[in-house]
């Protein structure tokens, strides 16, 4: 079964995970709730806008620059079949995520 | 992609996003102060007595803090959850929430307003304000909750 490559990578799997969660999420708390850097967030969040999966937002909180990110239709309906397809591979196991 | 590893994945997006869910309160609880001093404070303003132009002025100023405050809401906010992951008990809950702040302070209004006590709307849009206070941090985290454990139970 064939996975969305842009998705796939572990990091920006999680970063599309959290922002699938959000309306919006700032630059600072994507970081800081995955345990990330900036820099390897920069570079993956470059690479998901490239895609046409995120959208990125810039502007200011007073004088401080500041980032905010949000998915694209297409980055959450890439996101929704990610996750369909990873269910499909699942079922058949009888393999279970959910509590209890 | 075997068995194992997507189980695994889809294990980590749940965790990953009710981390995220569960670490900010569904609304902040200094916009909803916010919200309730704005009532207080025209409350204040509309009671008989104070002169027109002081209550225009005024009522002209609270509604440009209560502007100013969206604004505030919307630049700061670090992450608003997903109107899709918010549960129908989630939207039960807030409105119930929201339904108790407003008849406790019109139930204390009438019955202070009966009794004949001066400002008796401002005294009771000033208790409305310490319940929001009091119960705001609680509601907000318990919607917050839900939403993660909607995401934990794969809906």
């Amino acid at each position: 079964m064939e996975l969305d490559p842009v998705i796939h990578a572990p990091t920006r799997l999680q970063i599309v995970s959290v922002l699938a969660a959000a309306e919006e999420a700032e630059f600072g708390f994507v970081r800081d709730t995955l345990g990330i850097s900036d820099s390897v967030l920069s570079k993956h969040a470059s690479a998901l806008e490239t895609a046409g999966y995120v959208r990125i937002r810039k502007g200011y909180v007073g004088k401080r620059p500041k980032t905010w990110f949000s998915l694209t239709e297409q980055g959450r309906s890439a996101f929704a079949d990610y996750v369909r397809n990873l269910q499909k591979i699942v079922s058949p196991s009888g393999l279970t995520v959910l509590p209890g | 992609m075997n068995a194992d590893e997507a189980a695994r994945s889809l294990a980590t997006i749940r965790d990953t996003q009710t981390r995220a869910v569960r670490s900010q309160p569904w609304f902040p609880t200094w916009y909803a102060i916010g919200v309730s001093l704005f009532v207080t404070g025209m409350q204040i303003v509309t009671e008989p007595g104070v002169p027109g132009p002081l209550t225009g002025g005024v009522a002209v100023l609270l509604c440009a803090a209560l502007g100013a405050m969206v604004a505030v809401l919307v630049k700061t906010r670090r992450m608003t959850a997903h109107r899709s992951l918010l549960p129908r008990g989630g939207f039960a809950v807030f409105g119930a929430w929201l339904a108790a702040c407003f008849a406790l302070c019109l139930i204390l209004a009438l019955r202070w307003h009966a009794d004949e006590i001066a400002y008796a709307r401002t005294y009771a849009a000033l208790v409305m304000t310490a319940f929001v206070a009091a119960t705001g941090p609680l509601v907000s985290r318990g919607i917050s909750r839900m939403i993660a454990r909607k995401i934990e139970k794969g809906a």
